[in-house]
């Protein structure tokens, strides 16, 4: 899990690093043969998809001081030609002023913003269509394979409280929001490739425009469910030794009549909980930046601290920028926000999976907060044994009436 | 089941306070990104 989860980090965040670095290494060109304009190898690079040292581009954007001045032959207005000035404002380096406020305001021309958009319908959509696909036919099988997970032992006709209503309030409040989310992210993701087909450009318009206002509204319902379910249950899932137990048995799930013991919360709760605390706040962060444009850029000082490991050199992709665009802040937000969403969803669906059809008595626990006996027996022992002593403790301190 | 559904209730009215709530704080993208000299307001 560790290690998936650090190989998407790197792998996003490192795929602008080859753009570097094989830039680096296209920088001796020879380009005497044409006055150090481009040469028939960029050109052929450039065709092949693969990045050139564009340096004799963007560094050709005229020196006004030593034009030639507009009253003389070959003299222009500003000392500048045109190709100078449109080059300055695609590399960022024209004095630009404008009417517009805010960081991104004055950068006119963003070539990320290709990579970007190539990154999101590419990559993103394939691997993240495939994740979720994988997932649900993963789910699927195990179904078929193993059926639900009954009740073993004889039903008792007892209940025992197994969350109260608070708890089931905080835990709604972030998975209802979180389900929603879920759908409306993947409508700005899919829906031109999948709905327009179906429902035409105009009606995809106005659930684009339904989606985007859910999406970012809805979010503080997760964040504050987010809060709470942490506050509520962290202490009950720091891990510890009895978690390697219901691992190595595979918490029971694979094989029936095999319960290993557990206390409120056993090994692959805790696993569900700990996943939905990190990538959810990585996911509410990156929304963040989102939410707000420019104003929370994150990923070049994450870049500065991920270089100080010395990481990214280790592993062959150089050094991370450190000094990214505006635009380029939330390019990377938006797909560190898409990768992180996919993979929540993935784990997600394992966990409706199993607190659902998956296995019989399960839904209680969120539904009414009362479980049968033999279920809390059967799936968190200890926690039945923590319950009931307490009940018999506080009975015998009460007096009789 | 009741508690379920109130917090999807919650959930909602959360969604219809913070889009309202963060506009009259001036959070619109609209007051963030242009200057006093774009009147918005005509």
């Amino acid at each position: 899990m560790t290690r998936a989860f650090f190989a998407i980090v790197v792998t996003c965040f490192l795929s602008v690093l080859g753009s570097v670095s094989l830039a680096q290494e296209t920088s001796t060109t020879d380009r005497s043969a044409t006055g150090g304009a481009q040469t028939l190898e960029d050109i052929m690079a450039r065709q092949q998809g693969l990045p050139i040292d564009d340096s004799f581009r963007s560094d050709a954007i005229g020196n006004p001081e030593q034009a030639a001045p507009l009253t003389d032959q070959l003299g222009s207005l500003g000392g500048l030609s045109e190709p100078e000035v449109w080059r300055a404002m695609r590399y960022n380096k024209a004095d630009i002023s404008g009417q517009a406020r805010g960081p991104a305001a004055n950068v006119l021309i963003q070539d990320s913003g290709m990579w970007w958009l190539l990154f999101r319908d590419g990559p993103l959509a394939t691997y993240g269509s495939y994740l979720l696909g994988g997932t649900i036919a993963l789910l699927a099988l195990f179904f078929l394979i193993r059926g639900r997970v009954r009740i073993d032992g004889e039903k008792t006709g007892r209940t025992i409280t197994r969350f109260k209503a608070f708890e089931r309030f905080g835990h709604w409040l972030m998975a209802g929001s979180f389900v929603v989310l879920g759908l409306t992210g993947l409508i700005t993701l899919f829906g031109r490739k999948i709905m327009i087909p179906y429902f035409g450009h105009d009606s995809f318009a106005t659930m684009a425009i339904a989606s985007k206002w859910i999406h970012n509204n809805i979010s503080w319902a997760f964040m504050i469910g987010l809060v709470m379910v942490f506050f509520m249950w962290v202490l009950e899932n720091i891990p510890n030794r009895l978690d390697l137990k219901w691992i190595a048995v595979g918490g029971g799930l694979f094989k029936k009549g095999v319960h290993p013991p557990a206390k409120k919360f056993n090994a692959g709760q805790k696993v569900i909980f700990w996943s939905v605390i990190v990538l959810g706040t990585s996911i509410s962060v990156s929304g963040l930046s989102l939410l707000f444009p420019f104003e929370l850029p994150m990923f070049a000082k994450t870049f500065v601290l991920l270089n100080s490991t010395g990481l990214p050199e280790m592993l062959g992709f150089g050094t991370l920028p450190t000094q990214l665009t505006p635009h380029a802040e939330m390019q990377f937000a938006q797909l560190w926000h898409a990768i992180i969403s996919f993979v929540l969803m993935a784990i997600i669906l394992a966990h409706i999976y199993i607190g659902s059809i998956g296995m019989e008595g399960a839904f209680d626990a969120m539904g009414s907060g009362e479980v049968e006996e033999q279920w809390a027996r059967e799936h968190h022992s200890l926690w039945v044994d923590e319950v009931k002593e307490k009940q018999s403790a506080s009975a015998q301190t009460t007096p009789a009436e | 089941m009741k508690t379920m559904f109130a917090a999807f209730a919650i959930s909602a009215l959360i969604s219809v306070g913070a889009y309202y709530g963060l506009h009259a704080a001036g959070f619109g993208a609209a007051e963030h990104t242009v200057s006093v000299s774009v009147r918005l307001d005509d």
